[in-house]
């Protein structure tokens, strides 16, 4: 066993809480906006990615308490919780928590090892397969009804776990990026105006842009902690800007969104720093992960205006996932003093 | 040129330093045997003789090795050198005494030319002191010399021999840079480089320069900014990689303790004998600098500071970061130890290596760039063609990546085994390449030789048949005298063999064992076997060529 006198920096178990932390914003507006369902989504989302991670551990032979305390199946947990509607039936977020553990990571090797973003690849599993109870997001609180309260734990559970029940499916109300999609005729500025969720909004959807902003929050923490690499969430997010900006088409009927749309509407700010800087399924240089970032910005635009899809996130990140090898032998930056070699094969 | 760069990467591990600098640098009791590499070189005086304090007692195409303090020689045995490393030792059992042989005299220095001043500085068997341990008359003998660079950052954790020796002797340090760039006899630029957490060794260093045309450098803390090129990049902004020396894009970097010992050599006419070793740790009683005899073994050193073996869980040869845990306490201080640590327990912490999870930090602080989580995967998966695409071979083996990795992996150590592992390759491949190019170059000679033949009988039937004997019988003959050329050669070798080693009998005197003297003699019985053998081959050999006649 090797010394190390002068001590080592943090440790990776360390990592994985500073991320939990860092999601705390995010989750408390999801909470807010959208009812104690979120918490029971993360909760059953959590337990089967920890349950299933001890099953793959005890499989393949491996230590199970040592495995699960690296605290990375319950992040992947936490992160499908999020990504899922709040009032999905349970056996969404168990089966895909499974998914994640017993079909993405564990195959592929295990921790460090997996080619696809376990949460993501979960995640879009679930929608390729279920779309209509995935696209099910119930209605911000501020447009509930004045006869419908706040979905405590109760009535989400309720709604969780017996979902023939069908109490709190009158308040379903479509996404922001949704509703975007299904406008035809409006321009931008009177669909604002017209559509309920964005009449309450500040910069975009009322509720949603929360959500990201506490999402960015968290995010500049991890970036500012050096825990996530700067580099991709900038070059995603301002891609993603730059395209939208493009393609507002002035704020006409036939436009893709405004940039304040993509920005702060869907997964884009969780996307941008939790699932995209994932760095397992990140390209390893620096230049490979700001190519990895302007990848995905340029997927989820795509897909959000051209996709069959209302957002993108999950397939453009694990498209990007997909890349990374090809970008990771593209990108072997150069040693100081060192010429670029002609493409040798020999070492 | 004078661009100045910041260090790429780099880290800042607690230095640990305060501890070994608060005294004065110690002088250690002589210890009971001393232990000295004999590297590349032969014994220049037999085994029992006794020597004198600075008598060099073996030379040749290594660095010259000197007897650190009287006494006596007593076997050359096969020891360890190193952490990792064996090799041939001069064992010489001090008598107490530490008596020069002759008493040592400045060198006439404005009187001595370049090439004496360099001869001076090899037979005073002066290497880097840094720890890169390379023969300072090389560096020197180098030809057009822009920038002479000197090296006080020490950027090491725990290690302070060279802030205490700019402490005690900065006016040294500066006379002996003042030599080298007299040597260089290109008029450097003089650059020093030094770090900002030694002020006391800076303000000393800043009092013994005074007016001089020197240029200092104070660069804020970072290891590993004292790595030779990256020092270089560091004040010159130039940036030299790992497969050249400095030396061929004009540049000589030096160490302070190293141009100390040319000022002791030079100016004192005193070659290197000692050196200062930090001695440290958390299991260290009493924390500081040695002035060391090369050659002390390091269980002596840990026995002068109150070494308690139950306290120490490792002792390190080396800094904390690049330091590498020593078996064997018999291994003795070289030119290049500036640092023994004892670690306790605490400091240990043996964190056993968790999965890469590709977090990237690593590649943050690489100063040169590379990809350690990638070198990482393709080391595991063995895949050299990879590792020499991510430049495996630029590793410093610096440890700023073991420092930082959340999984506790040895990164540096991994590397190191497989860049072995690479150059290994790299060697079997070139002689693969050489045997084929050997045996074709052998087929193609004797379808020439083939060929010739051919024709030569072709030519010979239409000639006259009594030509063409003579013509055979020349050749022949020729044959002959080529065959001998080879025997006569080795009975000449054989012949020289005996005479020497019939020297060496004669020298052995009555201190040797009666175990060197047999084994001598039946050194010389095998080799009068050999000469007669070779007598008789090659009468045998003149016989046949005469009867051909």
């Amino acid at each position: 066993m090797d010394g190390f006198p002068a001590g080592r920096a943090r440790h990776s178990v360390q990592v994985m809480h500073q991320v939990l932390l860092a999601l705390l914003p995010g989750i408390a507006a999801l909470l807010w906006y959208f009812g104690a369902g979120v918490l029971i989504q993360i909760l059953l989302a959590g337990a089967a990615a920890l349950g299933s991670e001890a099953l793959a551990l005890r499989l393949r032979g491996l230590p199970v308490r040592a495995g699960l305390g690296d605290g990375s199946a319950l992040l992947t947990g936490v992160l499908l919780g999020i990504a899922l509607p709040p009032l999905a039936p349970w056996w969404l977020a168990v089966s895909g928590g499974a998914f994640a553990m017993l079909v993405v990571k564990h195959p592929f090797g295990g921790l460090g090892n997996n080619l696809f973003n376990p949460a993501m690849a979960a995640y879009a599993m679930l929608l390729v397969s279920f779309p209509d109870a995935l696209s099910r997001w119930p209605a911000p609180l501020p447009l509930l009804p004045e006869d419908q309260p706040w979905p405590g734990l109760l009535a989400a559970g309720h709604a969780i776990f017996l979902p023939g029940a069908a109490a709190i499916d009158a308040v379903a109300m479509a996404t922001p990026l949704a509703a975007f999609r299904d406008n035809r005729s409006l321009l931008v500025a009177q669909f604002y105006a017209a559509d309920p969720l964005f009449a309450a909004g500040t910069f975009a959807a009322v509720g949603w842009e929360t959500v990201n902003l506490g999402f960015l929050l968290g995010g500049i923490y991890l970036a500012v902690c050096r825990t996530i690499d700067w580099r991709t969430p900038v070059a995603m997010l301002t891609t993603l800007g730059l395209l939208a900006w493009l393609w507002n088409d002035g704020g006409s009927s036939a436009s893709a969104g405004p940039p304040g749309l993509h920005l702060l509407s869907g997964a884009t700010m969780l996307g941008a720093f939790f699932i995209a800087t994932d760095p397992t399924t990140l390209a390893a240089s620096s230049s490979g992960r700001l190519l990895c970032g302007i990848l995905v910005g340029i997927l989820i635009f795509a897909i959000r205006a051209w996709g069959g899809y209302p957002d993108g996130v999950a397939f453009a990140v694990l498209l990007m996932n997909l890349a990374v090898p090809l970008i990771d032998r593209g990108t072997i930056p150069q040693p100081p003093g060192t010429v670029r070699q002609q493409r040798s094969r020999s070492p | 040129m004078s661009a100045r760069r910041r260090l790429r990467g780099g880290v800042q591990p607690p230095s640990h330093k305060a501890a070994s600098v608060a005294g004065p640098i110690r002088d250690l009791p002589l210890p009971s045997l001393l232990i000295l590499p004999l590297g590349d070189n032969h014994l220049l005086r037999a085994p029992g003789s006794w020597v004198g304090k600075g008598e060099p007692i073996a030379d040749g195409s290594g660095l010259p090795v000197h007897a650190s303090t009287s006494g006596f020689i007593r076997d050359i045995e096969t020891r360890a050198i190193d952490a990792d490393r064996h090799g041939p030792c001069v064992l010489l059992e001090p008598d107490g005494d530490d008596r020069w042989r002759e008493p040592p005299r400045p060198l006439p220095i404005a009187t001595l030319d370049r090439a004496q001043l360099l001869e001076a500085v090899r037979a005073a068997g002066i290497a880097g002191l840094g720890g890169g341990g390379f023969p300072t008359a090389t560096k020197l003998a180098a030809p057009a010399i822009h920038t002479l660079v000197i090296n006080a950052m020490e950027c090491e954790a725990y290690v302070t021999a060279d802030d205490a020796l700019l402490r005690e002797a900065a006016a040294e340090v500066v006379a002996g840079i003042g030599l080298a760039a007299h040597i260089l006899a290109s008029a450097p630029r003089v650059v020093i480089g030094i770090e900002d957490d030694k002020p006391e060794a800076l303000a000393a260093l800043r009092n013994a320069l005074g007016g001089d045309d020197i240029e200092l450098t104070v660069l804020p803390a970072r290891y590993p900014a004292g790595a030779e090129r990256l020092l270089i990049a560091l004040l010159t902004g130039l940036e030299i990689p790992r497969d050249e020396l400095p030396v061929a894009h004009g540049i000589v970097c030096l160490n302070v303790a190293t141009v100390h010992a040319l000022q002791r050599a030079l100016g004192h006419g005193e070659p290197l004998l000692e050196r200062i070793v930090t001695l440290s740790g958390g299991a260290c009683r009493e924390p500081a600098n040695y002035r060391v005899p090369l050659g002390t073994p390091v269980a002596d050193l840990l026995a002068a500071s109150g070494y308690e073996r139950e306290r120490c869980a490792s002792v390190l040869l080396g800094g904390g970061m690049m330091g590498r845990p020593l078996a064997d306490l018999q291994t003795p201080v070289t030119r290049s130890t500036h640092c023994v640590l004892l670690l306790s327990a605490e400091e240990m912490r043996p964190t056993p290596p968790r999965t890469c999870i590709r977090c990237g930090w690593c590649a943050d602080v690489c100063p040169v760039a590379l990809l350690p989580q990638q070198l990482h995967r393709h080391a595991l998966a063995e895949d050299l063609g990879a590792l020499a695409r991510h430049h495996l071979d630029q590793c410093l083996g610096c440890g700023a990546c073991d420092h930082v990795c959340p999984s506790a992996i040895p990164l540096t150590r991994q590397f190191a085994s497989a860049q072995a592992a690479l150059a290994q390759l790299r060697a079997d491949r070139q002689r693969a390449d050489r045997d084929r190019d050997r045996f074709l170059a052998h087929q193609q000679r004797l379808a020439r030789a083939a060929a010739e033949r051919e024709t030569r009988r072709g030519e010979a039937h239409p000639a006259t048949p009594g030509s063409d004997l003579a013509a055979l019988a020349m050749a022949r003959a020729a044959g002959a005298g080529a065959s001998r050329e080879p025997l006569e050669r080795t009975a000449a070798a054989a012949a020289d063999r005996l005479r020497r080693l019939e020297n060496q009998l004669a020298e052995l005197d009555a201190g040797a064992s009666a175990a060197q003297r047999n084994a001598l003699q039946a050194r010389i019985a095998q080799a009068r076997i050999d000469h007669d053998a070779a007598l008789r081959r090659l009468a045998s050999g003149s016989t046949d060529a005469g009867a051909t006649h």
